[in-house]
Protein backbone atom coordinates (compact mmCIF):
# COMPACT_ATOMS: atom_id res chain seq x y z
CA UNK A 1 0.00 0.00 0.00
CA UNK A 2 1.18 3.55 -0.51
CA UNK A 3 1.55 3.83 3.22
CA UNK A 4 4.16 1.08 3.20
CA UNK A 5 2.36 -2.21 2.72
CA UNK A 6 0.33 -3.35 5.69
CA UNK A 7 1.26 -6.43 7.69
CA UNK A 8 -0.96 -8.27 10.21
CA UNK A 9 1.17 -6.86 13.03
CA UNK A 10 0.52 -3.31 11.87
CA UNK A 11 -3.20 -3.88 11.49
CA UNK A 12 -3.43 -5.46 14.93
CA UNK A 13 -1.54 -2.51 16.40
CA UNK A 14 -3.92 -0.07 14.74
CA UNK A 15 -6.95 -2.02 15.96
CA UNK A 16 -5.70 -1.98 19.54
CA UNK A 17 -4.93 1.73 19.31
CA UNK A 18 -8.34 2.64 17.90
CA UNK A 19 -10.24 0.53 20.42
CA UNK A 20 -8.13 1.99 23.23
CA UNK A 21 -9.11 5.49 22.15
CA UNK A 22 -12.69 4.63 23.01
CA UNK A 23 -12.28 2.16 25.87
CA UNK A 24 -9.74 4.19 27.80
CA UNK A 25 -10.10 7.67 26.39
CA UNK A 26 -13.88 7.73 26.65
CA UNK A 27 -15.42 4.86 28.64
CA UNK A 28 -12.92 4.72 31.47
CA UNK A 29 -12.26 8.45 31.64
CA UNK A 30 -15.93 9.36 31.65
CA UNK A 31 -16.32 7.20 34.75
CA UNK A 32 -13.33 8.84 36.41
CA UNK A 33 -14.59 12.33 35.67
CA UNK A 34 -18.27 11.54 36.24
CA UNK A 35 -19.20 12.66 32.73
CA UNK A 36 -21.27 11.09 30.02
CA UNK A 37 -19.35 9.43 27.22
CA UNK A 38 -20.59 12.13 24.88
CA UNK A 39 -19.34 14.89 27.19
CA UNK A 40 -16.00 13.13 27.48
CA UNK A 41 -15.75 12.84 23.71
CA UNK A 42 -16.39 16.54 23.21
CA UNK A 43 -13.82 17.43 25.86
CA UNK A 44 -11.20 15.17 24.27
CA UNK A 45 -11.80 16.83 20.91
CA UNK A 46 -11.56 20.24 22.55
CA UNK A 47 -8.31 19.31 24.33
CA UNK A 48 -6.79 18.01 21.11
CA UNK A 49 -7.87 21.17 19.32
CA UNK A 50 -6.22 23.34 21.97
CA UNK A 51 -3.08 21.20 21.87
CA UNK A 52 -2.84 21.43 18.08
CA UNK A 53 -2.60 25.23 18.38
CA UNK A 54 0.51 24.87 20.55
CA UNK A 55 2.43 22.05 18.87
CA UNK A 56 4.35 24.52 16.70
CA UNK A 57 6.42 25.05 19.86
CA UNK A 58 7.88 21.53 19.63
CA UNK A 59 11.29 22.24 18.13
CA UNK A 60 12.25 18.79 16.83
CA UNK A 61 10.53 18.67 13.43
CA UNK A 62 10.03 14.89 13.40
CA UNK A 63 8.62 14.75 16.92
CA UNK A 64 6.38 17.72 16.16
CA UNK A 65 5.06 16.07 13.00
CA UNK A 66 4.57 12.68 14.69
CA UNK A 67 2.67 14.29 17.56
CA UNK A 68 0.49 16.30 15.21
CA UNK A 69 -0.26 13.33 12.95
CA UNK A 70 -1.09 11.03 15.83
CA UNK A 71 -3.33 13.65 17.39
CA UNK A 72 -5.05 14.19 14.05
CA UNK A 73 -5.60 10.45 13.64
CA UNK A 74 -7.16 10.27 17.11
CA UNK A 75 -9.37 13.28 16.41
CA UNK A 76 -10.55 11.80 13.12
CA UNK A 77 -11.28 8.44 14.69
CA UNK A 78 -13.31 10.07 17.44
CA UNK A 79 -15.33 11.99 14.85
CA UNK A 80 -15.93 8.80 12.88
CA UNK A 81 -16.87 6.86 16.01
CA UNK A 82 -19.30 9.64 16.96
CA UNK A 83 -20.91 9.46 13.52
CA UNK A 84 -21.16 5.67 13.53
CA UNK A 85 -22.31 5.45 17.15
CA UNK A 86 -19.85 5.09 20.01
CA UNK A 87 -21.19 1.67 20.99
CA UNK A 88 -20.24 0.40 17.53
CA UNK A 89 -16.58 1.37 18.01
CA UNK A 90 -15.18 -2.15 17.54
CA UNK A 91 -16.96 -2.49 14.22
CA UNK A 92 -15.82 0.99 13.24
CA UNK A 93 -12.18 0.12 14.02
CA UNK A 94 -12.57 -3.07 11.98
CA UNK A 95 -14.00 -1.15 9.05
CA UNK A 96 -11.18 1.40 9.16
CA UNK A 97 -8.69 -1.46 9.01
CA UNK A 98 -10.62 -3.02 6.13
CA UNK A 99 -10.42 0.31 4.32
CA UNK A 100 -6.63 0.24 4.64
CA UNK A 101 -6.53 -3.43 3.57
CA UNK A 102 -8.53 -2.54 0.48
CA UNK A 103 -6.18 0.36 -0.25
CA UNK A 104 -3.25 -2.01 0.01
CA UNK A 105 -4.82 -4.69 -2.17
CA UNK A 106 -5.88 -2.25 -4.88
CA UNK A 107 -2.49 -0.57 -5.06
CA UNK A 108 -0.26 -3.63 -5.01
CA UNK A 109 -2.66 -5.91 -6.82
CA UNK A 110 -3.55 -3.64 -9.70
CA UNK A 111 -2.34 -0.05 -9.79
CA UNK A 112 1.30 0.07 -8.77
CA UNK A 113 3.51 1.38 -11.54
CA UNK A 114 0.63 2.35 -13.82
CA UNK A 115 -0.06 5.92 -14.98
CA UNK A 116 -1.94 8.00 -12.42
CA UNK A 117 -1.79 5.12 -9.94
CA UNK A 118 -2.32 7.32 -6.88
CA UNK A 119 -5.14 9.33 -8.41
CA UNK A 120 -6.93 6.11 -9.37
CA UNK A 121 -6.32 4.71 -5.90
CA UNK A 122 -7.86 7.73 -4.17
CA UNK A 123 -10.85 7.63 -6.49
CA UNK A 124 -11.26 3.89 -5.95
CA UNK A 125 -11.54 4.49 -2.22
CA UNK A 126 -14.71 6.51 -2.80
CA UNK A 127 -16.35 3.38 -4.12
CA UNK A 128 -15.25 1.54 -1.00
CA UNK A 129 -17.26 3.47 1.53
CA UNK A 130 -16.91 2.45 5.13
CA UNK A 131 -19.81 0.47 6.48
CA UNK A 132 -20.64 -1.04 3.10
CA UNK A 133 -18.33 -4.04 3.54
CA UNK B 1 11.85 -1.32 28.08
CA UNK B 2 8.39 -1.64 29.58
CA UNK B 3 6.41 1.42 30.44
CA UNK B 4 3.72 1.14 33.05
CA UNK B 5 1.17 3.82 32.41
CA UNK B 6 -0.65 4.40 35.65
CA UNK B 7 -2.85 7.14 34.22
CA UNK B 8 -4.98 6.60 31.19
CA UNK B 9 -5.35 9.97 29.55
CA UNK B 10 -3.39 12.38 27.44
CA UNK B 11 -4.02 15.45 25.34
CA UNK B 12 -4.00 13.48 22.16
CA UNK B 13 -6.57 10.94 23.29
CA UNK B 14 -6.14 8.99 26.50
CA UNK B 15 -3.23 6.59 26.39
CA UNK B 16 -2.71 3.34 28.22
CA UNK B 17 -0.25 0.48 28.06
CA UNK B 18 -2.22 -1.44 25.44
CA UNK B 19 -2.42 1.56 23.14
CA UNK B 20 1.31 2.19 23.44
CA UNK B 21 1.94 -1.48 22.62
CA UNK B 22 -0.47 -1.22 19.70
CA UNK B 23 1.47 1.73 18.34
CA UNK B 24 4.72 -0.16 18.92
CA UNK B 25 3.32 -3.00 16.81
CA UNK B 26 2.50 -0.54 14.07
CA UNK B 27 5.99 0.98 14.29
CA UNK B 28 7.64 -2.44 14.22
CA UNK B 29 5.63 -3.42 11.17
CA UNK B 30 6.55 -0.25 9.32
CA UNK B 31 10.21 -1.19 9.59
CA UNK B 32 10.18 -4.99 9.60
CA UNK B 33 7.59 -5.38 6.86
CA UNK B 34 7.81 -2.08 4.99
CA UNK B 35 11.59 -1.73 4.93
CA UNK B 36 13.54 -4.83 5.95
CA UNK B 37 11.41 -7.55 4.35
CA UNK B 38 10.78 -5.46 1.24
CA UNK B 39 14.48 -4.65 0.84
CA UNK B 40 15.34 -8.33 1.07
CA UNK B 41 12.62 -9.24 -1.41
CA UNK B 42 13.82 -6.65 -3.92
CA UNK B 43 17.49 -7.10 -3.08
CA UNK B 44 17.96 -3.39 -2.52
CA UNK B 45 19.42 -1.21 0.23
CA UNK B 46 17.24 -0.05 3.14
CA UNK B 47 17.78 3.59 2.15
CA UNK B 48 16.52 2.95 -1.35
CA UNK B 49 13.40 1.20 -0.04
CA UNK B 50 12.68 4.04 2.35
CA UNK B 51 13.14 6.61 -0.43
CA UNK B 52 10.67 4.70 -2.60
CA UNK B 53 8.14 4.49 0.22
CA UNK B 54 8.50 8.20 0.96
CA UNK B 55 8.07 9.00 -2.71
CA UNK B 56 4.95 6.81 -2.98
CA UNK B 57 3.40 8.32 0.14
CA UNK B 58 4.16 11.84 -1.02
CA UNK B 59 2.51 11.15 -4.39
CA UNK B 60 -0.45 9.60 -2.62
CA UNK B 61 -0.87 12.58 -0.29
CA UNK B 62 -1.21 14.83 -3.33
CA UNK B 63 -4.24 12.80 -4.41
CA UNK B 64 -6.02 12.12 -1.13
CA UNK B 65 -8.16 15.26 -1.49
CA UNK B 66 -10.16 13.11 -3.90
CA UNK B 67 -11.40 10.91 -1.02
CA UNK B 68 -14.84 12.30 -0.39
CA UNK B 69 -15.57 10.88 3.06
CA UNK B 70 -14.01 13.53 5.29
CA UNK B 71 -13.23 11.29 8.27
CA UNK B 72 -11.68 8.57 6.12
CA UNK B 73 -9.71 11.18 4.20
CA UNK B 74 -8.39 12.65 7.46
CA UNK B 75 -7.57 9.22 8.91
CA UNK B 76 -5.74 8.19 5.75
CA UNK B 77 -3.79 11.43 5.53
CA UNK B 78 -2.88 11.40 9.21
CA UNK B 79 -1.65 7.81 9.02
CA UNK B 80 0.31 8.43 5.83
CA UNK B 81 1.93 11.54 7.30
CA UNK B 82 2.73 9.65 10.50
CA UNK B 83 4.35 6.82 8.53
CA UNK B 84 6.33 9.32 6.42
CA UNK B 85 7.77 11.08 9.44
CA UNK B 86 8.52 7.81 11.21
CA UNK B 87 10.44 6.61 8.15
CA UNK B 88 12.40 9.88 8.01
CA UNK B 89 13.29 9.44 11.66
CA UNK B 90 14.38 5.84 11.10
CA UNK B 91 16.36 6.86 8.02
CA UNK B 92 18.16 9.60 9.92
CA UNK B 93 18.94 7.51 13.00
CA UNK B 94 19.64 4.29 11.11
CA UNK B 95 17.43 1.30 10.36
CA UNK B 96 19.53 -0.84 12.71
CA UNK B 97 18.40 1.41 15.58
CA UNK B 98 14.68 1.09 14.93
CA UNK B 99 13.93 -0.73 18.17
CA UNK B 100 15.56 2.06 20.18
CA UNK B 101 13.55 4.62 18.22
CA UNK B 102 10.33 2.78 19.04
CA UNK B 103 11.32 2.66 22.70
CA UNK B 104 12.02 6.37 22.61
CA UNK B 105 8.61 7.11 21.11
CA UNK B 106 6.95 5.01 23.81
CA UNK B 107 8.79 7.12 26.37
CA UNK B 108 7.94 10.36 24.57
CA UNK B 109 4.20 9.60 24.56
CA UNK B 110 4.35 8.43 28.17
CA UNK B 111 6.10 11.62 29.29
CA UNK B 112 3.52 13.73 27.44
CA UNK B 113 0.75 11.93 29.28
CA UNK B 114 2.45 12.05 32.65
CA UNK B 115 3.35 15.74 32.47
CA UNK B 116 -0.10 16.80 31.44
CA UNK B 117 -2.13 14.85 33.95
CA UNK B 118 0.21 14.94 36.91
CA UNK B 119 1.02 18.64 36.67
CA UNK B 120 -0.52 20.77 33.94
CA UNK B 121 -4.15 19.80 33.46
CA UNK B 122 -6.52 22.65 34.20
CA UNK B 123 -3.76 25.22 34.73
CA UNK B 124 -3.36 28.38 32.65
CA UNK B 125 -1.51 27.79 29.38
CA UNK B 126 -1.50 24.04 30.03
CA UNK B 127 -1.09 23.06 26.39
CA UNK B 128 1.56 25.69 25.70
CA UNK B 129 3.56 24.48 28.69
CA UNK B 130 3.13 20.89 27.58
CA UNK B 131 4.45 21.60 24.09
CA UNK B 132 7.44 23.45 25.55
CA UNK B 133 8.09 20.60 28.00
CA UNK B 134 8.34 18.14 25.12
CA UNK B 135 11.46 19.98 23.95
CA UNK B 136 13.21 18.68 27.06
CA UNK B 137 12.79 15.06 25.92
CA UNK B 138 15.70 14.43 23.60
CA UNK B 139 15.99 11.58 21.17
Amino acid sequence: MPLCGFSPKMLEGLRVFQEGLVEHGLFQRSKETNQTVQERLEEELSDMGRFSVETHRIENPELRALTESLSKFAQSFYKLARKKGIDNYKQTAKEVNNFFIEMDAKFYGELQGKPEDMKKLAEHLNAYSIGAH
Amino acid sequence: MRIALGRTKMPICGFNQEMVQGLAGFHNGLVEHGVIARSEKKDQAFDKTIEKELSDMSRFLKETYRIEDSEMRELTEALARYACVFYKLVQREGVDKYKQIIQFLNKFYFEMDNKYYSELEGKPDDMKKLALYLNEIKI
